[in-house]
């Protein structure tokens, strides 16, 4: 988070200031590279460099706090996200309209987590293990900081749902940690 | 006595919603137990950006400076996508039109194209008087610079710009904007320049900067205004640049886009050696046709016309 010199920073970037652009980029874009590497892998570096176009470009017209830029940003990260799902096709047109019972982890095999502290790299992969929407919105909360409101307004989900979801997928790593025998 | 114990199994649970809503939110105190490899997992997604991280800050700064530079951005804090319709600099810093001179002309022949483009030049410097001659005949030479930097804005970002992203970035990957093909620089285009492989390309954004600078001082020039000294330590610099006062507009053409869609005023032309003066005063415009084909860089419109000299 950039903080108290955030205004400063915004007003300067929409003036034209490369640097002070620099501070908002250093200061988004590893969470933002983190989210987009669990929730898409394939195209992760792609959709940030997308992501950051369309910013740029919209960003004399930008307005608000440091808590709206950052919810500004993922959103039009996922918008990015959305876009090269339907032109390639790759992740299932899965309707967010349901956050159930029945969701199933993406990939299998929690003994397939790397047993050594890997830090952020090990984390994003256990992170993997989870189901998609679980996923999404653990890193939406934890890297992005935004809040539970904004996450189910970007995910068109009530505030109840979005907070099931994250309460099942820490549930679910807590199980997946302990069953893998972690230490840290 | 019961028959059995209750299962081991009872009792609290580990954690509850709370410690799950308290992880997310990254408070890490009183951690119960079970969570606390979660919490972890948890700071570790929250850790230090890697350098691998921040390895593309350097095209990033580059998408922006080219961005910004494409919309006629300044970097004088104004927002950039605003600047051309909400300037209201005032007249205090408006350069005279200066610099009349025989051997300018001669030098800007230098740069002159080929015979066979003269009959497609001289259309465009009539039509440039047409159009200098009814800014003036309909009296809006006073703030008129700010209404053309507005027709500029609006016709540049509308017409020649658009893209389906709403943006100017259509620069930067060959926009369908008819680009002049030829030059008096080497450079393709401004932000092909800055941002590629062209010659320094850490310098092309300064240049690119410093000239738009300059030339955007003839965007709102008022009667009376005098050069400042900040205008003649510019104009200076770009001229060592440039090689002369009279290659400064041929050096920098390709950078203005679309400052001067209808093309530049023709008592902005540069001449030899900076004279102070009240502004409107004929300049000695150049028929160094190849500046004005540079100016259309992105823009789309007809090439810049080879105007008279003034009277």
């Amino acid at each position: 988070m950039v903080g108290e010199d955030f205004p400063a920073e915004l007003a300067a970037a929409q003036g034209g200031s490369e640097d002070a652009f620099a501070v908002l980029w250093r200061d988004a874009n590893p969470a933002l590279l983190r989210y987009l590497k669990v929730v898409a892998p394939e195209n992760a570096d792609d959709i940030a460099a997308e992501t950051w176009v369309q910013v740029v470009r919209g960003l004399p017209k930008f307005s608000g706090d440091e808590a709206a830029w950052r919810a500004w940003l993922f959103t039009t990260a996922r918008r990015r996200l959305l876009d090269q799902a339907r032109l390639r096709k790759r992740h299932p047109a899965e309707p967010l309209d349901e956050i159930g019972v029945g969701d199933v982890p993406r990939t299998a095999g929690a003994e397939q987590i790397a047993m050594e502290n890997l830090g952020t790299e090990w984390a994003m992969a256990l992170l993997s293990q989870l189901p998609e929407q679980q996923a999404e919105v653990i890193m939406l909360r934890v890297v992005a900081g935004l809040d539970t409101d904004v996450v189910a307004d970007m995910l068109g989900r009530s505030p109840g749902a979005v907070r099931v979801a994250a309460h099942r997928g820490l549930r679910k790593l807590a199980t997946l940690l302990s069953g893998a025998g972690v230490t840290l | 006595m019961p028959d059995s114990f209750p299962p081991l199994s009872w009792g609290p649970p580990p954690f509850d919603e709370r410690d799950l809503e308290a992880l997310l939110s990254g408070e890490t105190t009183d951690t119960p137990v079970a969570l606390r490899q979660v919490a972890d997992a948890l700071a570790a997604l929250r850790a230090a950006p890697t350098q691998a991280e921040l390895t593309g800050e350097e095209v990033a700064r580059a998408e922006f400076r080219a961005l910004v530079l494409d919309d006629g951005a300044r970097t004088d804090g104004l927002p950039y996508a605003q600047v051309l319709s909400a300037l209201t600099l005032d007249g205090a810093h408006r350069p005279p039109a200066r610099h009349r001179g025989r051997p300018v002309r001669r030098r800007r022949r230098s740069f002159t194209r080929p015979v066979n483009r003269r009959g497609g030049i001289l259309l465009g410097a009539a039509a440039a008087v047409v159009i200098v001659a009814a800014v003036a005949l309909t009296g809006s030479l006073s703030g008129p610079f700010q209404g053309l930097v507005r027709s500029t804005a609006d016709s540049t970002s509308a017409a020649t710009r658009h893209s389906p992203g709403g943006s100017s970035s259509g620069r930067l990957t060959g926009s369908g904007a008819a680009e002049p093909t030829t030059r008096p620089t080497p450079a393709h285009s401004p932000h092909a320049s800055s941002s590629a492989s062209h010659g320094p390309a850490r310098q092309a954004p300064a240049q690119a900067s410093e000239c738009r600078t300059y030339y955007g001082y003839f965007q709102h020039m008022q009667p009376g205004a005098k050069w400042s000294s900040a205008e003649l330590d510019l104009l200076g610099k770009l001229s060592k640049q440039a090689g002369g006062y009279s290659h400064v507009y041929a050096y920098c053409a390709s950078y203005l886009g679309g400052m001067f869609a209808h093309g530049l005023p023709w008592w902005a032309y540069p001449q030899p050696g900076p004279q102070q003066g009240a502004p409107g005063q004929p300049g000695t415009p150049s028929p160094g046709t190849s500046q004005q084909g540079a100016d259309n860089t992105g823009s789309g419109q007809a090439r810049k016309p080879a105007l008279p000299v003034a009277p």
